[in-house]
């Protein structure tokens, strides 16, 4: 199979939508002339003028515009270059989009994707690399998506952009330029379905985004001692893959998650609170999170590679849970 | 003057006794002679009589422990006399001297081994629990192999592996545990070879019914071997070491169910006992079996093996032999089966099959050829 | 004000009538909050009607709103549907967003009431969406967003502003300037007089009108509609006004300077369009209190139909948090 990036699925999923349905746009900063500042956007202001609009740096009204035009019956997809920007935008993105369903006792749908990079690993400091997926996981009426291959990021996007809900798709930066296997055949993937990275008996480890191959590195050493480790994406953060992390614990009655965003009210916490509630009798040893520490991401290169969990960290809380 | 009780070495092999059943209580008189406790070792159980009269002061081992022989197991004496000096005396004897008469010895509960102490709790993962609780296995008695000693499911499945065999928490000891070790070391060490013809039973039967005394088919088995066995004392033999030794009796075992497992007591010299005397002590030791009240004397000796299962129905089978014999008779039962007689003839008669496992080792196909051909010949031909 | 000749006299006393229900669905709202039928964070908009009715005046169904947390009037004046709207208010669920919503989030897509918003300034940045919408899907249609001063200081105001200004956006910014942002005079709040000035910056024509005077209101509204329409972009128009009964059901004014609210009722916008139509003989007293209490009518009927609507269910507690195929 071909093997393209992350970016270059990100672009494709985008264009093909956007031909098969004229009332898709997209809005953010960069995206138009410059193609996007990780050519996510590429040639699509070329292919498709007057649908994709180069914004100011106006993140609060990129989000209002993208919503106040879904809200309309315009499917948008905006961008925000980096997630840390989306601050800016959360008054929309949250109290308006996430809420307004409800709010407004079901008269409106709102097919909006806010698509931001997200993560550390470009030495781009506090402002430029945080993690901010269960920030927006946390909201009812939100769905948030991290994939962690190119393919999964195109089928992935192309089922947010149809989708009738507003739907955060974090992209995790470190990845942009990473190859992958991704059919020419169209395909979507659906959310909130995760993925069986890689199948074992011994231990569950659940990851997201960058964690996902360091956990499949950590898998695959760890194999040739014997111990056989299940990796699972669940690639949708909200709404979560229970049922198929649950069945994993069900089989291994070990659990491991892993992400990169810190560790306190992390989503590590959230999917262990699950198995407890739902497989408590199954556990065979105490979960453990493998996370972020809670600091801001710092500038030195050395430093942050120490911010958020290595090969290493996994491997030890995996040996340690199997003890 | 207060003695103590010791556990009595009941037969040459046996080196622990599980006191099973104590007879009298704490404070209770005792007459020499009286039943005191019953014991169980790995041949039998018997019962120990008082060797001296008295009153029953305490009891220093319990009823389900299994200690050494010779170690104190109770004090007799007068009502009033003082023991403590005694209560000091054994090994596994703690004394307490504030304890009042008759109460328990915390002492001695405290050492029991495979008691949990109360007061630490047992950890043990959700997914272990689980499993203990649906396989009713008490976590106390398992080693967590898990951070900080805490019992993890595979400790369980491991726990649970090993006590297989005794699911309804019967633990593998006594009868139980000899008879495993013995066969599973026969069935290893011996060769078996095995002989299997029918015998016709009709002149047994006949005799049978005109006898006016009971007796069973197991008996003229008994009687047949025996007398074999005389003929031939190549096959009455052990194998010991780079030896074998022929021996002088002919002891005939009987394998019997006695009810909690299989129980050989011997009918000793009995080539030399009539059929009305080998059918008489048949019936005294099987009935000594299922009462549990064989003594070491009467399992022990034993230079051959008749099994019986002829009573079941089954029509042949197969049997390991009982060390340190070195052959075995598998009886089946007595059918009416057609037979094609020397003259053609096809006749219905009463036919036995048996099958002769003996220890290749030691006793040659032919030799054993021979032998069961004289069984059967006996047999066919009774005449008493 | 040569407005006044082009407009029929239905047309006149239709905004007459819309005022009446306006202000008869607020003074309807205090009793009822009085009696713990309506409850919550309630903004009346009693002595602003005229901005509601003149603006929305010119609007077609298929043109929108985005209104703010003071948006009653608006969604009236838009054609939002009374009953649900009065069931809404009293939480019940035959109510416009089934009794989820309430009084700042009124929505009634079927007539292009995109929803009152209850964070200050959002809205901006929603009808720049809804602009840019009509504009992606070649509509000739226009978004008018209604907030107050208090909006104006805020980021979104700004961003959309400039936003709607740079890609021409059809849309006209209505700005409420009732003197006051909470209890913080628009004096102590804002360094400038006029927000409209405002507009300037970001390349758009801005103004400040009476917002009590509806010949003003819908005359300058219509102008800015028109040229929304044609695609020439957006206009920011201030309408100064006052609100009667404070910020919230309940606010004390104490913020307020004795006389300020006497002054104004004298410019009650209803009784300004009464004057006129009386004095130029349009109506006769007799039409005039038939409108007044024909619309005492309309809101009775719809209080009547919001009393007799059931309470939502428990089960209702989780529909509607996603839309689900």
């Amino acid at each position: 199979m071909r093997q393209i990036t992350m970016a270059e699925a990100i672009n494709e999923a985008l264009r093909e939508e956007m031909r098969k349905d004229p009332n898709i746009f997209i809005l953010g900063e960069e995206i138009g002339l410059r193609g996007g500042a990780f050519t996510c956007t590429k040639g699509l202001m070329e292919e498709f003028p007057g649908r994709v609009l180069d914004t100011p740096i106006s993140e609060s009204a990129i989000a209002g515009a993208a919503y106040g035009a879904a809200l309309t019956g315009t499917k948008a997809v905006a961008e925000f270059m980096f997630s840390d920007f989306s601050f800016i935008a959360m008054d929309q993105i949250i109290n308006s989009a996430a809420k307004s369903r409800y709010m407004f006792g079901g008269q409106a749908t709102i097919p909006v994707v806010f698509r931001m990079s997200s993560g550390s690993g470009r030495q781009q400091a506090a402002q430029h690399s945080q993690s901010l997926e269960v920030l927006y996981a946390h909201i009812p009426g939100l769905k948030v998506i991290m994939p962690s291959t190119p393919y999964d990021a195109k089928g992935l996007l192309k089922a947010a952009i149809n989708d009738y809900n507003p739907v955060v798709f974090l992209e995790p930066r470190v990845l942009y330029f990473k190859k992958g296997e991704v059919p020419e055949q169209e395909y979507t993937i659906p959310i909130g379905k995760g993925d069986i990275k890689r199948s074992g008996e011994d231990v569950t480890v659940v990851a997201t985004g960058v964690m996902v191959e360091r956990s499949l590195a950590v898998a695959e050493k760890l194999a040739r001692e014997g111990i056989s480790v299940e990796v699972i994406d669940p690639r949708t953060i909200r709404p979560l893959d229970t049922e198929l992390i649950v069945a994993s614990v069900k089989k291994t009655g070990r659990l491991i998650v892993v992400h990169e965003a810190p560790r306190t009210y992390g989503m590590a916490g959230e999917i262990i609170a699950l198995v407890m509630e739902q497989a408590f009798d199954y556990l065979n040893a105490p979960p453990q999170r493998v996370a972020g520490h809670d600091v801001p991401i710092p500038y030195n290169r050395n430093l942050e590679r120490l911010a958020i969990p290595l090969e290493e960290d996994i491997e030890a809380v995996v040996r340690k849970s199997l003890k | 003057m207060a003695t103590l009780v010791l556990l009595p070495k009941l037969g040459v092999t046996m080196e622990e006794g599980k006191i099973v059943n104590w007879c009298k209580q704490e404070g209770e008189e005792v007459n020499e002679g009286d039943i005191l406790f019953e014991i169980e070792t790995d041949k039998v159980t018997m019962e120990v009589e008082a060797r001296e009269a008295g009153i029953l002061r305490k009891i220093l081992i319990a009823e389900g422990e299994t200690v050494p022989v010779t170690t104190p197991v109770a004090i007799i004496g007068s009502a009033d006399e003082d023991i403590s000096e005694l209560l000091g005396s054994g090994d596994n004897v703690q004394t307490n001297a504030g304890q009042a008469r008759g109460a328990a010895m915390p002492g001695i509960e405290e050492e029991r081994p495979g008691a949990a102490p109360k007061d630490k709790p047992i950890l043990a993962t959700p997914r272990a629990k689980k499993l203990a609780r649906e396989k009713g296995v008490d976590l106390s008695k398992i080693e967590g192999s898990g951070e900080n000693g805490r019992i993890i499911e595979e400790d369980v499945i491991k726990y649970l592996e090993s006590t297989s065999a005794q699911k309804d928490s019967i633990p593998l000891e006594g009868i139980r545990k000899i008879i495993a070790e013995r066969l599973s070391r026969s069935a290893q060490e011996r060769p078996h070879v095995y002989f299997t013809r029918e015998i016709d039973m009709a002149t047994c039967l006949k005799l049978k019914d005109e006898l006016n005394y009971k007796v069973t088919l197991t008996d003229f088995f008994v009687y047949a071997v025996s007398r074999a066995l005389r003929e031939y004392p190549a096959i009455n033999v052990t194998l010991a070491g780079d030896e074998i030794l022929r021996h002088a009796e002919v002891n005939v075992g009987i394998a019997v169910d006695a009810g909690k497992g299989l129980i050989v007591p011997v009918i000793k010299n009995a080539d030399k006992k009539s059929l009305q005397e080998i059918a008489a002590e048949r019936t005294n030791l099987v009935q000594l079996a299922r009462e549990g009240k064989l003594i070491a004397d009467q399992v022990e000796g034993g230079t051959f093996t008749v099994s019986n299962l002829g009573m079941y129905g089954v029509d042949e089978f197969t049997a390991i032999i009982n060390p340190p014999e070195s052959a075995i008779l598998a009886v089946g039962a007595t059918k009416k089966r057609l037979v094609v007689s020397e003259e053609g003839d096809i006749r219905i008669r009463p036919v036995a099959k048996v099958t002769l496992a003996v220890d290749h080792r030691v006793i040659d196909g032919a030799l054993a050829a021979r032998f069961l051909q004289a069984v059967t010949g006996l047999l066919e031909n009774i005449s008493l | 004000m040569d407005v006044t000749t082009s407009l029929s006299k239905e047309q006149l006393t239709k905004m007459y009538y819309d005022m009446w229900i306006i202000r008869n669905f607020e003074e309807n709202l205090l009793d009822l909050y009085q009696k713990n039928l309506a409850y919550g964070g309630m903004h009346v908009s009693v002595g602003e009607e005229a901005i509601a009715v003149g603006a929305c005046a010119n609007l077609k169904r298929e043109d929108t709103i985005v209104t703010s947390h003071r948006g009653h009037g608006h969604c009236i004046a838009k054609g939002a549907d009374l009953k649900g709207m009065m069931a809404e208010l009293l939480a019940r669920k035959n109510g416009l967003c089934k009794g989820k919503g309430g009084s700042q989030h009124i929505v009634d897509m079927s007539v292009g009431v995109l929803g009152a918003q209850g964070i200050v300034g959002a809205g901006c940045g929603i009808a720049v969406g809804s602009a840019l919408s009509f504009k992606i899907r070649g509509q000739k249609n226009v978004c008018v967003n209604f907030f107050g001063d208090g909006a104006a200081n805020t980021g979104s105001f700004h961003e959309s502003l400039n936003m709607a200004a740079l890609y021409s956006l059809p849309v006209v910014f209505i700005c409420e300037n009732n003197g006051y942002a909470v209890s913080t005079s628009f004096a102590r709040s804002t360094k400038i007089d006029k927000i409209s000035v405002r507009a300037g910056s970001y390349g758009m024509p801005g103004v400040t009108i009476d917002g009590n005077n509806i010949f003003e209101v819908y005359k300058t509204v219509g102008e800015a509609v028109e040229r929304a329409r044609q695609g020439d972009g957006p206009t920011l128009i201030e309408a100064v006004t006052y609100r009667w009964y404070g910020h919230y059901v309940g606010d004390p004014c104490t913020y307020r300077p004795p006389g300020e609210l006497e002054r104004w009722k004298e410019k009650d916008p209803i009784l300004f369009l009464e004057k006129y139509l009386l004095a130029n003989k349009l109506c006769c007293q007799e039409e005039i209190d038939g409108l007044k209490a024909a619309a005492g009518k309309a809101i009775a009927e719809a209080l009547d139909y919001a009393l007799a609507s059931p309470e939502p269910e428990p089960a209702d507690l989780f529909t509607d948090v996603y839309f689900e195929k």
